[in-house]
């Protein structure tokens, strides 16, 4: 049996509960488990080869950082995850509106799409410097530049989940003469929902490699800024400290997208409840 | 309890029992009047890359009030797209359809459907689906929450009715497919091959449940199907047809008492007029497959 199924993809055969445990505690164990031990390596080899902190400090060395820096961090912390709140939100919301626009006039669809797949196959990291030329040094020109960066894979979801829909059922709903609206709603929106969240999910990464980048650029605070500034200083146990929250909001914001997708297709039946 | 006809005072409990088919020993006379559903020199073309398709040809029938008729014939005959045309769901190429003397071009509000997959909504309870054109049309839904329940209870639906599309089995779906249907008290009902995605258990079992139905709720009803036995069993009147262009080739009346019951399939009768129906079929397909060069839909 296991020899056909694919990593990830074999199941206990009937009756054996203890082997079913096992392979549950082994997907919350063993990444765990994996990252203490490549951790307890750095820490080894970074101390018995006698490596300077400036290249690589080790990993206790981090961790006395982020406590001794917490102030400092937790301010930068704040102004980078706002900002990429925002431009995820904004992401979201320019991306669900421009994909039902297309999705709903042919016109719109034959003008816009292809210059929209055209702009995402530019590498928009070499846009970045102009959005502080358009919208100066503040957190509208981070913003704009991770909106920029973000919004496709909403746009691109939405786009194709309207139009993935039934067509029964939007014939369905033609008989009974609904208005597009309701049936937008009622039928095409909770349809297109799982697409939705796939395209939420790669939006929210894109949303903080926006924000980092951005503050690269050009920026007086925020986890990206704080990156670069230690670095320059030859303080990576800093620059690392500060990479840690950024992986930490990163993966808070992905988190909380997955739950709501967990959350909203249980809801909808998509799952098994 | 009973003129729940009428469209300004429609009483949704307990279900309206419709009166029996008008007699039908009156013929042509009476014809005109009773036409629920009429169809001229209808045609259907449809445009394809390879250049046109004449899918439909000079299609000429009625339908009376309260007749249950099957649109029979071999896969690919147009019988489905004839159908969205009567549904006003697509657009005749040639030709005009009247229901209730007005000529039709868009969807007859009091019509309900029932299309070969469920295509029930998985976010939505047993209950929910069935109540999804009442919501659909932006009527209050408790008014006919009562009668939701009464339909599920009459196709053994009762227990089910909280639960999601993806916990039934085929034939439970098809039967909330059919409550969907019949929910707003439709004039007519569309059927497109309800019964021919299921196994052929499920199928006789679902035959049994529309003769049931049926019984309790006497609409006007245009049913496709490839299926002889079907056709025969459910039907007042069979309309056989040939293949590419789809055209009638011949209107069967089937005048077994009502109700009926699944019983009579075993009959002698039953079988001569399956038989017959089967040579049709099969003439039409034979000529069909001569006429497209072996090609067949």
């Amino acid at each position: 049996m296991a020899d056909v199924a694919l990593a990830g993809e074999t199941q206990a055969p009937p009756g054996t509960a203890v082997v079913g445990q096992w392979a549950r505690s082994q997907r919350v164990l063993g990444p765990i488990a994996t990252l203490a031990l490549l951790l307890c390596a750095w820490e080894f080899l970074v101390r018995i080869e006698d490596v300077p902190p400036a290249l690589l400090p080790p990993p206790s060395l981090i961790l006395f950082k982020l406590v001794h820096l917490y102030p400092l961090l937790i301010a930068n912390v704040g102004q980078t995850s706002l900002e990429m709140l925002v431009a995820f939100g904004l992401s979201c919301v320019i991306g669900i509106m421009l994909g039902m626009a297309l999705a709903y006039s042919k016109f719109l669809s034959d003008c816009l799409y292809p210059n929209l797949i055209f702009l995402q196959i530019v590498p928009k990291i070499a846009v970045a410097p102009l959005f502080v030329a358009w919208l100066g040094i503040h957190s509208q020109s981070r913003i704009g530049f991770a909106i920029f960066l973000s919004f496709f894979p909403v746009f691109i979801a939405t786009y194709s989940g309207l139009r993935q829909v039934d067509q029964d059922a939007v014939r369905l709903c033609r008989s009974f003469r609904a208005p597009e609206w309701r049936v937008l709603f009622r039928l095409r929106l909770p349809y297109a929902l799982p697409y939705l969240f796939g395209g939420m999910k790669i939006t929210a990464t894109l949303a903080v490699i926006g924000i980092v980048v951005g503050e690269f650029i050009a920026s007086q605070g925020g986890l990206g800024y704080l990156i670069l500034f230690a670095s320059a200083q030859q303080q990576t146990d800093v620059s690392m400290a500060a990479i840690f929250c950024l992986g930490v909001v990163g993966l808070a914001l992905y988190g909380a997208v997955a739950i709501a997708e967990y959350l909203v297709n249980r809801r909808l039946g998509f799952l098994e409840s | 309890m009973s003129t729940a006809r009428s469209r300004t005072a429609r009483q949704f409990i307990p279900l309206p029992v419709a009166p029996a088919v008008g007699a039908r020993s009156t013929p042509e006379s009476q014809a005109v009047a009773d036409d629920l559903i009429a169809v001229h020199g209808l045609g259907k073309v449809f445009s394809s890359p390879s250049g046109a398709v004449e899918a439909l040809r000079l299609i000429n029938f009625s339908i009376r009030q309260g007749e249950f008729v099957s649109l029979l014939g071999p896969s690919g005959c147009g019988k489905s797209t004839l159908l969205m045309l009567l549904a006003g769901l697509e657009q005749a190429s040639e030709g005009l359809i009247r229901i209730e003397d007005k000529v039709t071009r868009e969807p007859y509000g009091r019509a309900g459907i029932v299309f070969q997959e469920p295509t029930l909504m998985p976010w939505r309870s047993t209950l929910d689906n069935v109540l999804f054109p009442v919501v659909m049309k932006g009527l209050p839904t408790s008014k006919y929450i009562d009668r939701a329940k009464a339909l599920l209870e009459q196709v053994g639906l009762t227990e089910a009715s909280s639960r999601r599309p993806r916990q039934l089995s085929g034939g439970m779906r098809q039967r909330v497919a059919l409550c969907r249907a019949l929910i707003d008290d439709p004039t007519i009902l569309f059927l497109d091959e309800p019964f021919s995605a299921l196994d052929a258990i499920t199928r006789d079992e679902m035959s049994q449940v529309l003769l049931d139905l049926w019984d309790r709720h006497r609409r006007t009803a245009v049913f496709v199907t490839h299926s002889i036995r079907e056709a025969a069993l459910l039907s007042d009147r069979v309309l056989v047809m040939s293949a590419r262009p789809g055209t009638i080739i011949a209107d069967i009346r089937v005048d077994f008492p009502r109700p009926r019951d699944f019983a009579i399939t075993s009959s002698a009768r039953f079988n001569a007029l399956c038989d017959r129906l089967r040579g049709l079929v099969m003439n039409a397909h034979s000529a069909a497959r001569q006429f497209a060069g072996g090609v067949d839909g």
